[in-house]
């Protein structure tokens, strides 16, 4: 088979498999490729796996992954008080089928797809609406994927009509030349980190030069005029030392060459999705993974030296391939598998053979979704909105556009809670001290650990006594019921305080700094 | 013979001998001028040629050097003061030159290098446990400890203030419930921890515990300069800069290593004489301030400060009356063994050319390691790959 018959036939798959919702049932069951590999690997290894997460770990972890945000009291309740031995998988099910799932994976999406830096010119040179709007869509739909990949490097046109093409217009940016969305292309869709191929062969990535500049050849006739425009011919350009440019004709990384008069994007996209090594789909498996796991399946860059299971991600590669490349399924697939969802709880080299349950830090959308809950900051962004950018006339149309507005909300909250100049990716869980310090001690997140504020205000609302309360603000921020000497210790400290507004202060602050709430475990 | 030897010999100066006779600086300043002062404008001035532009020159306490008309009070400082006007590189990117300035290397896409300040805090020891090794005030540096130990890296405070909201007692939370809610928070954590034995969690708690060292220290209060009298802080100027500059010396004393202090947008494409001469009314007095106070307490011989910026800007002047990215300019250091009054290297009467001793970045990075008694050629790490502290600097012998 051809790459181009090949990748017709996927797609049609894929659109074929695209409407029915049973797909799912149809296949064998998903979580069992995860769940054979790992018992054979622990057989291998000799270890036992832990016993099964309880509910409430269980479901919090869920919360957190598949929503971003951390279940309320009346979900947990609810979760653990249902009876039916399926009720876990029925529960991921529900929520990845969910709007909130979709605006949650659309904005972790997102964030990889702008590389985790919105800056205000990027506002102006890309339409970054559009493009949150059309990947919440294709989470919402379960839009075959290796149809998404095709819509980011082949579609071409207004950057409304077309939103996949916001994309490119972000990463062509001001540069002369294409090496940021080259590199951004190869990092998301092929799972290569070319970026040392610029100046030199990278014997670790296994890429050359000369393949870094036949690969960036691809995007050299894009252009930023407005829309996204994919020029015939592409102006000779005098090399410059300090690019170290070499000037190349498009050409793949397993040397495939475009057939003439054929647009370069379209050729790209054909051979992204069809690599022998099927690197499209096991880079997206592989970003799904250390989604739910917190680490890659599979090396993705240089140094990286840690254990990986390169056949468990071919074999899910292939899988969802075969399934109409449904990132869905993949995603019940991962949830369903009993990896994901053992207890934590252990020694870490049992964590680090999936004997026991993911531990991670917060991503920085669930940061900032997960601080927004607590100190109502959406509402508080979202006032502030309304005065500087609907109100203001001198803003620009894309500003007002509710998808750019939530965006702007993770801008306005990462000011707050992160210090500038830091990695967004890593988050206050892994901690720095500086990080610790602004958790812990900033004026204007101290005053919002208050009473009259936020969750505690709603909590001391909604319950009573102060058993109630504390178990309350258990089960709100860390998502489980306190043990009986944590309730006796708190609900004795609270009594014992002449003002109890102070004291319940002092639990949630402590709830707020403990490793117990900015993990997931 | 080495180019330093080589060097050294031309100059006179026995380098064996010199070597360790001068006082050590202990302490580091680096005052960072972002975006790149116009050093025609600054510290190399041609009054009179056809790129010098309106400013004057005007004497200094060194005869034979002189500084922009805008710079009266650093004029003054120059004994203490020397100038290496003739530092030059290719790369004229805001971003990969603050980087290159700021670590004496290209920026690499596999490898993060350390900030100065963190191989100084590494390499000299960490004085003071209960203050971070190093600070970084009005802005965002383009590194940390790269691939060094986290715990080097910069405190970096992104607004001058923001330091004070972030580290001081406030309104909003006393010292006194901080530890007693501090108190609550390790016996918490305490099951958790047990539980889920995690490097990760070490990590955590390790940061953790070194904030609140810092949050509880008697010494945090070198954050806050309304400690100092009336007298002083108007000495330093009651501005931003000043502020910044007074705090920069309080932390040192404080036995923080290292602090840099970020100012300005010097990156004067338009409006450059407007620019420069606002920006240098309100940098001199805190400069210099800061140069007396330091020597005043006897603390000039062991802190180095270091005044620069990425790159220069170009001498002929542009139609919107700016000066573009040129690769020549001055930097000016003083204290920590370097001898003042000294002027290396020279331009032409136009600052088109370097005329004589041109000094490479990795040259004034060799320079200020080797005031610290720090080995240029010392490898810091050897994974991923050997790592020199600078690759391929020779120190600049005529300023020790």
């Amino acid at each position: 088979m051809t790459g181009i018959a090949r990748i017709g036939a996927a797609i049609v798959l894929g659109a074929g498999a695209f409407w029915p919702p049973a797909r799912a049932q149809e296949a064998s069951p998903p979580a069992n490729l995860i769940d054979a590999y790992f018992a054979e690997f622990w057989k291998a290894e000799g270890v036992t796996p832990g016993p099964a997460a309880d509910d409430y770990a269980f479901f919090r972890r869920l919360t957190l992954d598949v929503y971003g945000r951390l279940p309320s009291p009346e979900e947990i309740r609810s979760f653990a008080a249902d009876r039916d031995p399926d009720k876990r998988a029925r529960a991921a099910g529900r929520m990845l089928a969910s709007d909130e799932s979709a605006e949650f994976f659309a904005d972790v999406w997102l964030d990889a797809l702008i590389d985790h830096d919105v800056t205000n010119q990027d506002f102006a040179r890309a339409d970054l609406g559009p493009l949150r709007a059309w990947v919440r869509r294709c989470f919402h739909e379960d839009t075959p994927y290796d149809r998404v990949v095709r819509s980011l490097l082949s579609d071409r046109g207004p950057r409304r009509e077309k939103p996949a093409v916001n994309f490119s217009l972000k990463h062509l940016g001001s540069d002369p030349l294409p090496v940021k969305l080259a590199v951004m292309s190869a990092r998301l869709f092929l799972g290569k980190d070319i970026r040392c191929a610029q100046c030199h062969d990278d014997p670790f990535q296994s890429t050359t030069q000369e393949e870094f500049w036949g690969f960036t050849a691809f995007f050299r006739p894009l252009q930023n005029a407005g829309d996204l425009v994919e020029r015939t011919s592409v102006p000779r350009r005098e090399p410059r030392d300090d690019f170290h440019e070499m000037p190349l004709a498009p050409r793949f990384f397993d040397g495939r060459e475009p057939e003439s008069g054929r647009r370069l994007g379209e050729a790209l996209a054909d051979f992204t999705l069809t690599t022998r090594d099927h690197a499209c789909s096991k880079a997206f498996v592989n970003r799904a993974w250390k989604h739910f796991f917190g680490r890659w399946l599979m090396p993705v860059s240089t140094g990286a030296r840690d254990r990986r299971h390169p056949d468990l991600a071919e074999r899910l590669a292939l899988d969802f391939e075969k399934n109409g490349w449904s990132p869905r399924r993949l995603m019940r697939a991962i949830l369903e598998s009993k990896a994901y969802g053992v207890s934590s709880a252990g020694a870490s080299e049992l964590r680090d053979k999936y004997a026991i349950g993911p531990l991670k830090a917060m991503g920085s959308i669930q940061y900032f979704k997960v601080f927004q809950d607590v100190f109502d900051l959406y509402e508080a962004h979202k006032k502030a909105w309304e005065k500087d950018v609907l109100e203001n006339e001198n803003a620009g149309p894309q500003f007002k556009d509710p998808e750019v507005m939530r965006l702007l909300f993770y801008k306005w909250s990462q000011e707050l809670l992160l210090p500038k100049g830091r990695d967004p990716e890593e988050t206050a869980a892994s901690g720095t001290p500086r990080m610790a310090m602004r958790l812990m001690n900033n004026q204007s997140i101290q005053s919002m650990v208050n009473s009259q504020w936020g969750l505690l205000k709603r909590i001391l609302r909604k319950k009573f006594t102060p058993e109630d309360r504390i178990e309350e603000m258990f089960l709100a921020m860390i998502g489980r019921r306190p043990e009986s000497d944590e309730k006796h210790r708190y609900v004795r400290y609270v009594k014992g305080q002449f003002i109890d507004k102070m004291a319940y202060e002092d639990v949630f602050w402590m709830l707020l700094n403990s490793a117990e709430f900015l993990f997931n475990h | 013979m080495s180019a330093g030897a080589a060097l050294a010999e031309k100059f006179g100066l026995p380098l064996l001998a010199q070597e360790g006779r001068n006082a050590r600086a202990k302490y580091g300043i680096l005052l960072w001028m972002p975006g790149a002062p116009s050093q025609l404008d600054t510290w190399d001035p041609k009054p009179g040629a056809e790129t010098g532009g309106p400013f004057q020159a005007i004497d200094t306490a060194v005869a034979g050097v002189r500084l922009s008309e805008h710079l009266p009070r650093m004029a003054r400082q120059m004994k203490r003061v020397s100038l290496i006007r003739t530092v030059h590189s290719k790369d004229l990117n805001h971003d990969t030159a603050t980087y290159l300035l700021h670590t004496a290397y290209r920026q690499a896409a596999d490898v993060e290098h350390p900030h100065l300040a963190s191989v100084v805090a590494s390499e000299l020891g960490i004085e003071a446990r209960d203050m971070p090794p190093s600070v970084v005030l009005g802005g965002a540096p383009p590194v940390g400890a790269g691939y060094l130990s986290p715990e080097v890296a910069p405190l970096v405070f992104d607004r001058i203030d923001a330091a004070a909201e972030d580290v001081l007692p406030g309104a909003a939370q006393s010292r006194r419930k901080l530890k007693r809610r501090w108190e609550m928070l390790q016996k918490f954590e305490k099951r958790f921890a047990e539980q889920m034995e995690d490097r990760r969690l070490e990590q955590r708690r390790l940061a953790y515990q070194k904030a609140y060292e810092v949050l509880t220290s008697a010494r945090v209060k070198a954050f806050n300069v309304r400690w100092e009298s009336d007298s002083v802080r108007a000495a330093y100027g009651d501005t931003e800069y000043g502020r910044a500059c007074l705090m920069a010396r309080r932390l040192i004393e404080a036995d923080v290593r290292f602090v840099e202090v970020m100012y300005g947008d010097w990156d004067t494409h338009r409006d450059n004489f407007d620019r420069v001469k606002e920006l240098s009314q309100q940098v001199d007095r805190p400069m210099a301030a800061l140069l007396e106070d330091l020597a005043q307490k006897g603390l000039l011989k062991e802190t180095l400060v270091v005044i620069m910026g990425e790159f220069g800007r170009t001498p002929r002047v542009n139609a919107a009356n700016g000066r573009d990215h040129w690769p020549t300019w001055s930097v000016a250091l003083a204290g920590g063994g370097i001898e003042g009054g000294r002027v290396i290297g020279k331009t032409d009467e136009s600052g088109l050319t370097i005329v004589e001793r041109p000094v490479r970045v990795s040259d004034l990075y060799a320079t200020m390691y080797r005031a610290f008694g720090i080995d240029p050629e010392k490898k810091l790490v050897t994974s991923p790959r050997p790592m020199k502290v600078v690759e391929d600097g020779t120190p600049v012998q005529e300023l020790f």
